[in-house]
């Protein structure tokens, strides 16, 4: 059971895209921060996506390649003048290979606060199974 | 199993990618605006004449948990993060690269600050705080006497 993550460009997790279109060159691309667990049913994706509203994720899945890309808008409302800024508009991607015994069908995701979860259900062919034995 | 697919070796165990995750906070404190690396959660802080807006990035906090506070002109937050994972025996952990726990920050305002007229909310993982700014009294025009 393995759930592969694609790294985009580099090994630095919050190196800039080097492909980046133009337009978007003063936006950082980051690699959210992910925990992924599994279970005997199901592999679960945690990925920690602060300011992202649902209109502004998109969840891509193409063959066995499963992509989030996300942004985020500027926090600080317009009138105001940033004085202190640690975080900025962002545009998170992350890739993830799933390998063919995970039912691509079945992809459950829901956002909240900020948490996008991603349950990756087994195929049931491939779950652990107990075998009863008989006596003869 | 987790595979990094263009490392060198194929396979990137969690505690390397930990590493590796850890290693780019400490380089990225280098940079103008990401100075507070270290501390959990970032903040973003606007001013304008009615209010200050303090933002703090912080994805999946239990939103009971929340506690705000002005006094005098410091802004705490604090809150807790629960891991996400379950007690399951049978769970396996493959990454975990979002931190839990409770956290605290403090921020000092500008004096102006009224401690009576604070909102937040807390929306998409970004705890919103509005701190209105008592009215600022007019200039007093204040005449010369000659003798």
């Amino acid at each position: 059971m393995t759930v592969l993550d694609k790294k985009t460009n580099s090994t630095a997790r919050n190196s800039k895209q080097v492909n980046a279109q133009p337009e978007q060159s003063h936006v950082k691309t980051l690699r959210p921060a992910v925990d992924i667990y599994e279970n005997e049913s199901c592999i679960s994706i945690y990925t920690e996506l602060p300011g992202v509203a649902e209109k502004d994720l998109q969840i891509t899945l193409d063959k066995d390649t499963l992509a989030l890309e996300a942004k985020t808008s500027n926090a600080i409302h317009a009138d105001s003048t940033p004085v202190v800024a640690e975080f900025q508009s962002t545009h998170y991607q992350r890739r993830f290979a799933l390998s063919n015994d995970l039912d691509t069908d079945t992809i459950e995701a829901k956002l909240n606060h900020g948490i996008l979860a991603l349950t990756i259900h087994k195929k049931q062919s491939t779950r652990a199974r107990k075998i009863e034995v008989k006596v003869a | 199993m987790l595979y990094e697919i263009n490392h060198p070796q194929g396979v990137l165990l969690p505690e390397i990618a930990q590493l590796l995750r850890l290693m780019d906070v400490k380089t990225s404190q280098t940079q103008p605006n990401e100075a507070n690396n270290g501390t959990f959660p970032k903040v973003n802080t606007g001013i304008s004449k009615e209010s200050i807006d303090v933002y703090a990035s912080v994805a999946g906090a239990n939103p009971e948990s929340f506690e705000v506070t002005v006094e005098n002109n410091t802004l705490s937050i604090t809150g807790k993060r629960e891991a996400f994972g379950s007690t399951n025996e049978n769970q396996k952990i493959h990454l975990n690269e979002i931190s839990s726990g409770q956290f605290k920050r403090s921020i000092t305002l500008p004096d102006d600050v009224d401690t009576e007229h604070v909102k937040a909310d807390y929306r998409n993982g970004v705890l919103h705080v509005n701190i209105k700014r008592k009215e600022q009294k007019k200039a007093r025009h204040i005449s010369v006497s000659t003798h």
